[in-house]
């Protein structure tokens, strides 16, 4: 291990609650000499990405959401059936260069159920470690894991002092599903943040989403509930839509599978219908789309799979990144097939990539740098 | 239809730069909860990280005149926020009373379950040899004593007045209610601050 290696391991330990009594106060002798500023600079700035879900500027390309929807006009090719559906690409031109297996890749895990919560008091508790099966947080509020091995958050009707959000935060190549105490379900996906009061006081029920989040709303008549994502606010009465909001995605994206939502952003506002799509385009425009493949694709992450329907290159693999916890860089000219199909959450990054090396595209992947190659 | 709170960045960013208090409490009930994680993983301590946080609000407000140049605002706001508390965790470490409630919270929080690579606790052993004893003696110390947060609040020149309490009072109950009249009573706390700086 080179020293910068080692200074590197500190600083993380450090940060992440890890470090022993002995290295506790290594850190702190180096911190004073000042040798850890550019240590601790970096890990923040990457600890600031994973907050705000941003990536470095690959793959950020300004294109990317000019597909309009159902005009693609493309030949749909079967290439691999796979488990739940086999996965379909639109591409013109077909070459086949599998990756090379000879050479010895490391080959990298999917993601699974795994969340960080914190809490009032600044405790982090790692919910994927937990092996108890009732936390007390602070005050009256609990977490509890029901039998069918869901968290359930039970809040505190106690006023409390200090800042009064808890933080729900999946990291990349993490999901999370999650009950609220109104009873309404979240299902967290990679690399996203759900605020939530501690309790839902007031007369409405408002959380804040960084990131893609699938809800299931319970009724309560009295209390709407607002997601806030973006520059847009989601009020629901009770009902289960999907919400796409990273950073790096340039739309907000609401998808509505039963009951009804309204969707408001500044001066305007409109409603969603069952099995609808509803967002601002890029010019500000509010668009609807009805079309079932699109829907399905748009919650399938929480059944298990990726879902794609005449997706362009990018789209996927922003997909492929948060999930398997790769940074994706482009090399030579972007492909411009068009991807659709399912693929199985549970693959490893390995077979994943066979299955998308099929259509025009290759990839190299250098411990977590993935490139894609023409 | 029930009005909503709406959430524009542009649109707040330029009226807290011409001085609107509510745009204000606005922009910090939707970072506040986003800095808070990433201030403690730096300094600890709950409390502490609240102060810094308020700290960097106020920097924030009164360099607001820049926001209308500023493109990136998460980034910026975030390049001040590490800025600022990686300068107070480097001011923490001249204090031992500082240290002492720093490194009680750490342990309060420690979590223990990785194996560590045998050539990485070499070289921690390696630098703890080349501690003195006297800065090892003052270590072992502040691992043993529990100090109260104030005592380090005042040590390492975080201001911690009454006004400051006060907004942070304010901006917390918008932040559980989501009350209307925010405005007025931002306004006041703000003026008051004001006056005190």
């Amino acid at each position: 291990m080179s020293q910068k290696k080692q200074y590197q391991e500190l600083v993380r330990r450090y940060l992440e609650n890890k470090a022993t009594d002995e290295e506790l106060e290594v850190f702190f002798h180096l911190l004073q000499q000042g040798k850890l500023k550019s240590y601790l600079d970096q890990a923040l700035g990457k600890e600031q990405q994973s907050l705000l879900g941003q990536e470095d500027g690959h793959g950020k390309a300004a294109s990317v959401i000019s597909l309009r929807w159902g005009r693609v006009a493309a030949a749909a090719v079967l290439v691999a059936g796979l488990g739940v559906g086999g996965f379909w690409y639109f591409a013109q031109h077909q070459k086949s260069h599998p990756l090379p297996t000879s050479q010895k890749i490391k080959d990298i895990q999917p993601g699974h159920n795994h969340a960080i919560l914190t809490i009032v008091g600044g405790r982090h508790l790692d919910l994927d470690s937990q092996s108890n099966s009732v936390l007390v947080l602070q005050g009256k509020s609990r977490l509890v894991r029901n039998k069918s091995g869901e968290w359930v958050y039970q809040g505190t009707d106690e006023p409390e002092p200090g800042i009064t959000f808890n933080v729900l935060s999946a990291p990349r190549g993490g999901q999370f599903p999650f009950v609220l105490e109104d009873g309404t379900r979240v299902w967290l996906n990679a690399a996203s943040s759900l605020t939530f009061p501690t309790s839902f006081r007031g007369s409405s029920r408002e959380v804040t989403l960084i990131g893609e989040a699938y809800f299931e709303v319970a009724q309560d008549a009295r209390k709407t509930f607002v997601v806030h994502a973006g520059n847009q606010g989601i009020q629901v009465l009770g009902t289960a839509f999907n919400v796409n909001a990273y950073p790096d995605e340039s739309l907000v994206k609401t998808t509505l599978i039963t009951g009804s939502v309204r969707l408001n952003k500044e001066q305007s506002s409109f409603l969603l219908g069952p099995g609808e799509i509803g967002f601002w385009d890029s010019n500000g425009k509010e668009e609807k789309i009805r079309d079932e493949d699109k829907v399905e694709a748009a919650v399938s992450w929480k059944n298990g799979y990726f879902s794609f329907a005449e997706d362009d290159i990018q789209i996927v693999m922003r997909q492929i990144s948060r999930w398997y916890d790769v940074e994706v860089r482009y090399e030579g000219p972007i492909t411009q097939a068009r991807f659709g199909g399912d693929i199985e959450r549970d693959l490893t990054l390995m077979q994943v990539l066979r299955i998308l090396e099929k259509s025009q595209v290759h990839f190299r992947l250098e411990g977590k740098v993935l490139t894609v190659l023409p | 239809m029930i009005d909503l709170p709406k959430y524009d960045e542009k649109q707040l960013l330029l009226s807290v730069a011409h001085g609107d208090e509510a745009s204000f409490s606005q922009l910090y009930a939707h970072y506040a909860p986003l800095l808070y994680p990433y201030v403690l993983k730096l300094v600890k301590m709950p409390a502490l990280a609240e102060d810094v946080i308020q700290d960097i609000f106020l920097k924030l407000w009164e360099a607001r005149a820049k926001l209308t140049e500023v493109k990136n605002f998460p980034g910026y706001l975030f390049t001040i926020a590490r800025n600022h508390t990686l300068n107070i965790l480097q001011n923490l470490t001249r204090s031992q009373k500082a240290m002492a409630s720093l490194v009680g919270s750490f342990k309060e929080q420690r979590f223990d379950d990785e194996v560590l690579v045998n050539d990485y606790s070499q070289f921690v052993e390696k630098v703890l040899q080349s501690i003195s004893p006297r800065s090892r003696e003052i270590f072992r110390k502040c691992r043993e004593q529990g100090l109260t947060y104030d005592e380090v609040a005042q040590e390492i020149g975080i201001s911690k007045n009454a006004v400051k309490k006060h907004m942070v009072q304010v901006l917390r109950t918008f932040k559980v209610a989501t009350g209307r009249d925010l405005g007025i009573t931002m306004e006041v706390a703000l003026i008051l601050l004001m006056l005190h700086i």
